[in-house]
């Protein structure tokens, strides 16, 4: 299994022309190793109270993550586990966090739901996002239920921690 | 993407950010052992 000590969530990216970004933020570049983020409109602390923007965002539950991917329709997206150090905030559905690592991919292709709703000329089935992203990143591929089991056992060993 | 309300703040430590070492102090001056301090 992943060697982590972080708080681990889930977070869609999107591939573009050999590249890896935020589907939202579409500046954040995502490479290996570690990333730190900064804030647009200069929060002193990243992630800030003062508003629920900055900080690399990702959610609780890889269910969460599909909807959203879904929702925007995200054809070159792939969900990925990622790691959280640094400053957090916890959110009820997930955490905004000061620094992120991608450590796997989860093998669940978009492409496989938008596409019987598509054209097959624009979205070629033979592109597998998931598989390029953990190649990219050289990190494992797991299914979404290995993946939402890791994400729990962090939450559930962050939970212990701050009890005792 | 969205995650809910705002709960708490916590600060993980990154674990590539080893603490600061306490220095080793090297004596300005040879240092002999006990036993081959004269009589």
């Amino acid at each position: 299994m992943l060697n982590t000590t972080g708080l681990l969530g889930s977070r869609a990216i999107v591939s573009f022309a050999g590249r890896f970004y935020s589907p939202v933020y579409g500046h954040q570049e995502w490479r290996r190793g570690v990333h730190e983020s900064s804030c647009a409109i200069d929060c002193r602390y990243v992630p800030g109270e003062r508003h629920q923007g900055c900080g690399f965002h990702a959610h609780k539950r890889i269910s969460d993550t599909i909807a959203f991917v879904e929702r925007i329709r995200g054809t070159a997206d792939c969900i990925v586990l990622t790691e959280f150090f640094g400053r957090i905030a916890l959110h009820e559905n997930g955490l905004r966090a000061q620094k992120a690592r991608i450590v796997a991919v989860a093998d669940w292709n978009p492409r496989e739901f938008v596409r019987s709703a598509l054209k097959p000329p624009l979205y070629p089935s033979y592109t597998n996002v998931p598989l390029i992203a953990a190649d990219y990143f050289s990190v494992p591929m797991l299914s979404a239920d290995e993946a939402q089991a890791m994400i729990d056992k962090s939450w559930a060993a962050y939970q212990q921690n701050r009890d005792n | 993407m969205d995650i809910g309300k705002i709960v708490r703040v916590i600060v993980i430590p990154d674990p590539a950010e080893k603490p600061v070492e306490q220095p080793i102090l090297v004596p300005e001056w040879p240092v002999r052992k006990e036993s081959e301090v004269d009589a």
